[in-house]
């Protein structure tokens, strides 16, 4: 029985402005769009890091993990063909996490979820608030 | 007369002055007109010839306009025509109760023409909308039924059954189309069997037309020393065995050819594959971040195989780590997709993999009475809930000696 997804943002101030959606509720096949959707809005409007909070999202299914994926897409896209080429070479040598997209708090089964997928790999995951911000440079 | 198509109408009434009068109009506004005197002959035209409107008188000899509209209602054609009941301006309840079994409006019988050419009209545009939208979600179940046709004809037809093994699958889509995928077949120069399991992000057609692209690539790549006569183990020299570079060319240009072509469409699929050599009961594969399928031993033991990479189609240029295992007799090779362990039950609760291991303890009568155990035991658990994502299970079953 899935939850709606609810998304609110913050904006936060560490090294460089961040913004933050707080996430309530499953990303699956119904919602990953709305998140593609608000993260591109985000970014037209100016922010280029963003921190996903995931403390209350219990479900992520592969549709949530086309999103990240979308959104990582997005905030590379202003990156040099030189920079796109030094993440890929990072990607493969588990060197390179994105500097603009991490994760914040998911719960057990959307951590199993995105180790499974191996988004691990290029996603960072925090689990406090503060250090998670901070970690944007 | 409007633009539109002129409509038929029939016209219910005992009275032959009242008949003729409203046919008057309706032809006047550039429709045809059928006529019943009862409420019996009208149901017979009704059912005989396709009617757009139905003006419907209520007190009538034989059977009455009331019985008519509740005959209509009933019938799950002749209840999208519209009804306009007929009444004396003192008939006020009979109106109401017209409205109430479903008629659409309501004309005196004074024939006032604007209120009758506005009422007529309306009625018929509504008609004209509701028989597009019947035909438009017509025109696209019918798509939807060809989109599932073709999707089901790249699934296998049947698997190859080597003697001494069982191959049996299963696959139970969340809706017409589907995002999961399966394979078996063999490699007929390596006389080998390649036996696949998929997850393309998503569900529906998207995911539909994504599996069709991963399902072939993987196939037409792990075939390549067939269809272009060259011998892949030749040109593997010394360095690596044949098994292990069919399937690492099979999944290093299925994920390049994602990653370099579709990389604006985000579309990404787990991907186990493996090859098995059915004289040895040996496997080499790779497990692309598809959840761990397991091996199940004649003793009752439960063995995870490795996650070996991420999901493909999102990382260009990576290496994919091939594996090996042995299947011995009495052993069973379960791949899943996640539609197993994460259907959910009317609380909200997954299914999970403790209750999917709970299964396998018994011993086994045969691969494919162990996925209908497994699906029988997730549609159960999803009761009344809706099956939120595709199901697909794969079994490779090494017979005992006995068998």
């Amino acid at each position: 029985m899935a939850s709606p997804l609810k998304i609110t943002v913050s904006q936060e101030q560490g090294q460089v402005p961040v913004t933050v959606f707080h996430l309530v509720g499953d990303i699956d096949n119904s919602s990953y769009e709305e998140l593609q959707a608000q993260a591109k809005s985000a970014y037209q409007a100016g922010s280029h890091y963003l921190l996903l909070d995931l403390t209350k999202v219990k479900y992520m299914s592969s549709a949530g993990l086309r999103a990240l994926h979308n959104i990582f897409d997005l905030l590379n896209a202003g990156a040099s063909e030189e920079t796109q080429k030094k993440m890929k070479r990072g990607i493969l040598d588990g060197s390179y996490k994105s500097p603009y997209l991490k994760l914040l708090n998911p719960s057990r089964d959307v951590k199993r979820t995105l180790s499974t997928s191996g988004f691990d790999m290029f996603l960072e995951i925090h689990t406090n608030a503060k250090a998670a911000v901070n970690s944007f440079n | 007369m409007s633009d539109a198509k002129p409509g038929c109408v029939l016209i219910v009434d005992d009275h032959k002055t009242n008949r003729m009068k409203m046919a008057f109009g309706i032809k006047n506004l550039g429709h045809t007109v059928e006529m019943a005197e009862n409420g019996r002959q009208a149901l017979e035209i009704l059912r005989a010839q396709a009617i757009d409107l139905v003006l419907l008188d209520i007190v009538m000899p034989e059977m009455d306009g009331f019985q008519v509209l509740e005959t209509m209602k009933r019938d799950k054609v002749l209840r999208n025509i519209p009804v306009i009941v007929i009444s004396a301006e003192t008939e006020m309840e009979q109106v109401v109760k017209g409205i109430e079994l479903g008629a659409e409006d309501y004309l005196p019988k004074s024939f006032d023409p604007v209120l009758f050419k506005a009422r007529v009209e309306a009625c018929l545009e509504k008609k004209r909308l509701r028989d597009n939208e019947q035909l438009y979600l017509r025109g696209l179940e019918r798509e939807l039924q060809i989109g599932q046709r073709i999707q089901r004809s790249f699934l296998p037809d049947s698997l190859p059954q080597p003697p001494g093994w069982e191959i049996a699958a299963h696959f139970q889509a969340a809706k017409e189309v589907a995002g999961d995928f399966y394979d078996a077949f063999w490699l007929s120069r390596q006389e080998k069997i390649g036996v696949v399991l998929g997850d393309v992000c998503g569900k529906g057609v998207g995911a539909a037309l994504f599996m069709t692209l991963f399902r072939s690539l993987i196939r037409a790549v792990a075939n390549l020393d067939d269809f272009i006569h060259t011998d892949l183990s030749a040109a593997a020299a010394n360095s690596l065995e044949p098994e292990a570079v069919v399937v690492e060319k099979a999944v290093t240009l299925t994920n390049n050819y994602i990653c370099h072509n579709h990389q604006q469409a985000n579309m990404f699929s787990t991907l186990f594959f493996g090859l098995l050599d059915p004289m040895t009961g040996r496997m080499v594969y790779t497990n692309a971040g598809q959840e761990p399928p397991l091996i199940l031993s004649s003793k009752g033991d439960i063995h995870r195989l490795d996650i070996t990479n991420p999901v493909i189609g999102i990382i260009p240029g990576i290496k994919f780590n091939i594996r090996e295992i042995w299947l011995h007799p009495g052993d069973t090779l379960l791949a899943y997709t996640d539609g197993i362990t994460e259907a959910f039950n009317p609380e909200g609760q997954m299914f999970s993999e403790h209750r999917l291991e709970a299964l396998l303890n018994k011993p086994i009568a045969s691969a494919a009475a162990l996925l209908e155990l497994i699906a029988a035991s997730v549609d159960t658990y999803m009761g009344s809930s809706n099956q939120s994502d595709d199901i697909t299970m794969i079994a490779v079953r090494r017979l005992t000696d006995c068998n």
